[in-house]
């Protein structure tokens, strides 16, 4: 239980001790779980007080029970945001600066490659006696990669401005 | 404070989902195959149950206990379902987040431990190739 909750309402009850409390609550034996409210409350109070009273202790028990989850939980969705922006970080990182230059490395070396294969044919060399040789379907095609660009949402606002004041 | 007012008060704080998250741990004389979490909500129900019965002491009769009551149920079925509300939509939020994070981990570790490495690869390939191409054509040129 929620030590904010347990202090109340040992307070509330007048019961300075923990132990004396949890005696007195379980001595009820959970009554209201079991029967009907009508006959668990004494014979002397009135039909509609018993089950009004028997309401309100459930649904304050339920009410403690979401709390209760709500609040132990908060860390959890704390823990998942932070997951998930270390993620999107990690994913931006790899994006914008590991991958581009070594696509757009493998793209020119490949260019190159191509070039010096022609350059070898007009001279009468056949470029496949030459070792090491390249499976080109086992590579991965980046002769159409360009480098991706990354706007936010800053840019994108002042490329608005920027329009409109161009139209005047 | 009035018992009464008690009652309510602390019927209203259950709204508030704001509070430290420090639990206590209770130890109630149940059978060892009980469920806990059963067991700590027929304790919260008695817990409560005494509340309540403090506070319907301190009635002056049958009518007033009815009116405290009524305010009471008023009051706590104002606060339940938004709790559960909050609830369920945290806890949907939270596993969307999860799986977002969990998919976007799975791709970032799919570029990082095969895309990256094989581009290394390939450019440590084609870098070869070219000194090899590069050779033959300044010896044919000789």
């Amino acid at each position: 239980m929620l030590r904010v909750e347990w202090e109340r309402l040992r307070r509330d009850a007048g019961e300075p001790s923990d132990e004396r409390l949890i005696e007195a609550a379980v001595a009820r034996g959970s009554r209201l779980l079991r029967d009907d409210p009508a006959t668990a409350a004494p014979p002397s109070t009135p039909r509609r007080v018993a089950k009004l009273r028997s309401q309100v202790v459930l649904r304050a028990a339920t009410a403690s029970a979401y709390r209760h989850r709500l609040v132990v939980d908060r860390q959890r969705l704390a823990a998942a945001k932070d997951d998930e922006l270390r993620s999107y970080q990690d994913g931006l990182t790899l994006d914008r600066d590991l991958v581009p230059p070594l696509k757009l490395r493998a793209k020119a070396l490949r260019a190159e490659i191509r070039r010096l294969e022609t350059e070898t044919r007009a001279r009468g060399l056949d470029p496949d006696a030459i070792e090491p040789t390249v499976d080109w379907p086992e590579t991965l095609a980046v002769d159409s990669y360009d480098r991706p660009r990354f706007v936010s949402d800053a840019d994108r606002k002042q490329a608005a401005v920027e329009f409109f004041r161009r139209l005047g | 404070v009035k018992a009464t007012a008690l009652l309510l008060e602390a019927l209203r704080a259950l709204s508030d989902a704001t509070v430290p998250a420090d639990e206590v741990g209770l130890t109630a004389p149940v059978p060892p195959e009980a469920d806990p979490s059963q067991t700590t909500f027929e304790l919260t129900v008695d817990l409560y149950d005494l509340l309540v019965e403090r506070s319907l002491a301190a009635c002056a009769d049958d009518r007033e206990r009815e009116a405290l009551l009524r305010t009471a149920l008023a009051d706590v079925a104002a606060v339940e379902p938004v709790l559960s509300w909050t609830l369920s939509d945290r806890s949907r939020q939270t596993e969307q987040l999860d799986r977002a994070a969990r998919m976007r981990g799975q791709q970032n570790r799919l570029t990082g431990e095969w895309l990256l490495p094989r581009l290394e690869k390939e450019i440590e390939m084609f870098e070869a190739r070219i000194s090899a191409l590069r050779a033959s054509l300044e010896g044919g040129s000789q």
